[in-house]
């Protein structure tokens, strides 16, 4: 009888907390997600006519018109070129910062993750003032060199640069942490057998992390095919157009079409679902925990005199994805407006103004939406990441009944573009009869369902690496699993959660589209503020404000920094 | 020293009595009665209105702070785009949940959408009869309370005096090719106003004689105000309060050209919502931006105010045109070519 009873309470365990988990995602994820899926099968838009909806599948029709095939080749020759450059970097850099002897290295990790503090959007505006037309900057200082090139950023090619400098830090992010986690025996006894330094790069320790390798491409790829800023501002004016730019058509025309744009979302969602589907079929049936309970020291490897050529590689992508930037956005503040004749007025300083800083550090706007994102990006950083690593935990490391389930939902997001999963958000929390609507706990609660494929996946890249020998003595020496979840699982994914939560206070402090449909004048966040101050035409106001926010991020990161490398 | 008891009591409860009627007294400007005293005691009494607007808040800062000030209500405006806008109010509607006293459009077609669903209250303002009628629903369910112009504007470093344009027309030379900068059609209120004008007023094949000259086309106006300002375009169509505030407070080198043709004008419109938790302070909020009063105040922001007596728009130097030389889309035709105008527009100015 007592035996029954203990296998009853386990059941009711076993079931309880998968169940658990997806009622919470149920409400972050589904339904939302559902609520799109719903939209793309009918004729109006929820909460939006006074009849009665009728099913069509219309909107799926519209989807194979000429102008959408175009847009969809444009999108993916973007995409692709972009995974490429950004693959190229962040797992050079990341290669470099955890297993290379080069010199500067807080500078190489600073460089691996900076970029991702730059909104997109200042980003974007700030490299169309570099390098589009004669009056860049670029282009001043090209001509006054006599250098025959004219720079244009506005093009395919440039769009493509542009999202593989701005997404390297996820397979920076998910490189550096599964390499710290790679076992080193392995490549010392490569090393021993005369394996040269390259052979033992391809054979032994790439394919080591192949999961965070092939977790971040897809991650990023699918970013950029949903990107938005970045078509918008510098594929837009010169007529490209892109997957994301066909939804904001849909999205911004007079009324907007949500009905198609969810179509396209469906369709994007399926897509994203097959490839999750096809990376999971390439690791399926591999085992790459290599970090067991024998000691590890990670192996550095000598670069020799490629050292300095090492560094003078990651300094150029530092000044290509921050330091230009920041120099075109410290011309916008310090500058009463956008019009420079010529060089030599680009550095005079007599032209400069700090105007528009006693402005901002006036705007009460400026502290109240600042404040509102530090706590929604805090709130999501300590909470998000808890629910994020339970997720991550149930799927890797337990055999509950419908784990599977969850990873998929995780990822479902991801695969929602921004505009459109921003209202069902909206048409998710404005039925919910939770007084939490119009509130900062409405905008953290979709930033938690939002953030969670990024967050999962930092935290899955590093929890693969780690094989479950370490726990099961726990366990077997008497250990509960709390407990050795506390004092064995979490220690050892220090660096991924530390990056996980990281990312969550930058993302915080960025996002803008779901924040846009759900802010209040109470709970306005910084993301707003600067959209407001580039809505009311002031690239010195949004300069401004960005590039306070980049300080207070750098200042960020070097604390961030201090715990990630602990990870090593 | 009962009597005395009684009596100090008498006198505080009538001073109780009377104080909020001293308090409430109408809101009179200039001679004109915005509001009445009992709109104003129960605006008053609920203290403050939450406001769902289109109009950039900077632009909307001075009439904002001056109705703060001469009204004592407190207000929050929360800005939108609005496509947004126009999803979230009837989200937020349906569910009971609407935030806001007071929303706004800048699309009349839209606006007929919140009227069908009752999003919109009737409310007919003081200065009702002093409204043109193609500014205003005939039931006061929505009026213009701000009318923003388009203008050309050039960059004075990158093109020669000489070769300002003077009209509209003057855009369509194939000198300009190249140099010009436009909103895209589906930019807004201002995009629709602005190539309404070109076909009604220039010409049916305006569209196409303009496309020929390449006109880099941005998403919104923001980007094409920029473009102008850094010298990437020469002449750009644009909004005037804009770059009055970019001469004025900037010192952009632009210079606006009022064309011979006359100005295109396009305009948030809005009302008190049906659900509003502050009704009367909204209530007074729509009194107040139609007034004399008021409009004139939005006057002095670079946009036509509502009231047929305010002035024109002023400032940086320019005086703009009277009212009746501004072209603004009353709603029935704003219907007849929301439908056909983006294949058209599409056909004309996309780049195959």
């Amino acid at each position: 009888m007592q035996f029954t009873h203990t296998a009853l309470g386990r059941n009711l365990v076993r079931i309880s907390v998968p169940a658990l988990l997806y009622a919470i995602l149920a409400i972050l994820i589904i339904v939302p997600c559902c609520m799109v899926l719903y939209t793309s099968f009918v004729d109006v838009a929820p909460f939006s006519a006074s009849r009665a909806p009728n099913f069509t599948l219309a909107n799926f029709a519209a989807l194979w018109r000429p102008e959408n095939a175009r847009a969809l080749t444009n999108t993916l020759i973007m995409s692709v070129i972009g995974t490429a450059i950004s693959m190229i970097f962040g797992c050079g850099m990341a290669w470099l910062a955890a297993r290379s002897d080069i010199p500067w290295k807080p500078f190489i990790h600073l460089a691996g993750i900076m970029p991702i503090f730059v909104s997109q959007l200042i980003a974007a505006v700030a490299w169309a003032l570099l390098a589009s037309g004669k009056s860049a900057y670029l282009n001043m200082i090209l001509r006054q060199l006599g250098i025959p090139l004219e720079l244009e950023i506005e093009s395919i090619g440039g769009m493509a640069f542009l999202l593989g400098l701005y997404f390297t830090p996820f397979p920076y992010i998910f490189l550096y942490s599964a390499l710290t986690l790679v076992n080193p025996d392995m490549e010392e006894s490569a090393a021993v057998h005369g394996g040269t330094t390259r052979r033992i790069l391809g054979k032994i320790t790439f394919p080591l992390v192949k999961p965070a390798i092939i977790g971040s491409m897809l991650l990023i790829f699918v970013f950029m095919v949903e990107d938005f800023p970045i078509p918008q501002i510098l594929g837009f004016p010169a007529g490209i157009e892109t997957l994301s730019i066909r939804i904001y058509s849909l999205m911004s025309t007079a009324p907007a079409n949500p009905n198609q744009a969810s179509a396209v979302a469906v369709f994007l969602t399926a897509i994203v679902c097959c490839l999750v589907f096809t990376q999971r079929a390439i690791l399926k049936g591999r085992d790459y925990r290599t970090l067991t309970g024998k000691g590890a020291q990670a192996r550095m490897i000598p670069l020799g005199k490629l050292r300095w050529f090492a560094a003078a590689f990651v300094l150029l992508y530092f000044i290509l994805a921050v330091g230009l930037p920041l120099f075109a956005l410290i011309q916008g503040a310090f500058r009463p407006n956008l019009f420079i004749r010529d060089l030599a007025s680009l550095f005079d300083i007599t032209q400069m103004t700090t105007k528009n800083f006693v402005n901002i550090l006036n705007d009460r706007a400026v502290y109240a939406g600042l404040l509102n994102s530090l706590i929604a990006g805090g709130t999501v950083a300590v909470f998000g990441v808890g629910l994020y690593f339970i997720v991550c935990y149930v799927v890797n490391r337990t055999d509950l009944p419908g784990r599977q389930g969850l990873e998929y939902i995780a990822m479902l997001p991801l695969a929602v573009p921004g505009l459109v999963m921003a209202l069902g958000i909206l048409w998710t929390w404005v039925a919910v009869p939770l007084p939490i609507y119009g509130t900062i706990l409405v905008i953290i609660v979709s930033f938690i369902g939002k953030f969670m494929p990024a967050g999962y996946r930092v935290i899955s890249a590093s929890m693969h690496q780690i094989h479950d020998d370490l726990e099961h003595a726990a366990l077997v020496s008497g250990a509960s699993r709390a407990q050795m979840v506390r004092r064995i699982t979490l220690p050892l994914l220090r660096g991924g959660v530390v990056s996980a939560m990281f990312l969550m206070i930058i993302f915080g402090l960025r996002e803008l589209t779901s924040s846009l449909f759900l802010y209040t004048a109470n709970s306005r966040v910084l993301s707003i503020v600067v959209f407001e101050k580039l809505d009311d035409g002031s690239w010195s106001g949004a300069a401004t404000v960005s590039l306070l926010y980049t300080l207070l991020l750098a200042i960020l990161a070097l604390v961030g920094r201090k715990y990630m490398r602990a990870a090593l | 020293m009962n009597r005395l008891a009684i009596a100090v009591s008498a006198a505080a409860l009538a001073f109780c009595a009377l104080a909020p009627r001293a308090q409430a007294q109408a809101l009179v400007k200039d001679g004109e009665e915005i509001a009445d005293a009992k709109l104003m005691a129960a605006a008053k009494a609920e203290g403050r209105i939450d406001i769902y607007g289109t109009y950039p808040s900077e632009s909307l800062q001075s009439v904002l702070g001056q109705f703060k000030k001469d009204t004592g209500l407190a207000l929050d405006y929360v800005r939108l785009p609005t496509s947004r806008m126009y999803d979230r109010v009837l989200a937020e509607f349906a569910a009971g949940r609407l935030e806001a006293d007071y929303v706004d459009l800048t699309d009349l077609q839209l606006i007929k959408g919140w009227m069908e669903r009752g999003v919109l209250a009737e409310h007919k303002v003081p200065a009702f009869d002093k409204i043109a009628p193609n500014l205003r629903d005939e039931r006061g369910r929505w009026y213009y309370i701000v009318r923003p112009i388009q203008v050309i504007a050039v960059n004075t470093e990158i093109l020669k005096e000489a070769d300002y344009p003077k009209a509209w027309r003057d855009l369509l030379n194939p000198k300009y090719k190249g140099l010009i900068g436009m909103p895209h059609l589906d930019a807004g209120g201002s995009a629709l106003a602005l190539y309404a004008f070109w076909r009604n007023k220039i010409g049916p094949d305006s569209w196409k004689q303009l496309a020929a000259n390449e006109p880099r086309i941005q998403a919104t106006a923001i980007p094409v105000q920029n473009d102008l300002q850094r010298g990437r375009t020469s002449i750009a169509t644009v909004g005037a309060s804009s770059m009055l505030q970019m001469i004025e407070e900037q010192k952009a080198p632009i210079k606006i050209i009022i064309p011979e043709e006359g100005l295109v004008a396009f305009g948030a419109m809005g009302n008190v919502s049906a659900t509003a938790k502050h009704p009367n302070a909204a209530k007074v909020w729509v009194n107040y931006v139609t007034s004399k009063y008021g409009s004139t105040l939005m006057s002095k922001t670079g946009s036509y105010g509502t009231h047929m007596d305010a002035p024109a728009p002023q400032g940086a130097g320019y005086t703009f045109p009277p009212q009746d030389k501004v072209y603004t889309l009353d709603i029935d035709t704003w219907s007849k070519i929301v439908d056909n105008y983006p294949q058209e527009w599409r056909a004309a100015f996309e780049k195959k």
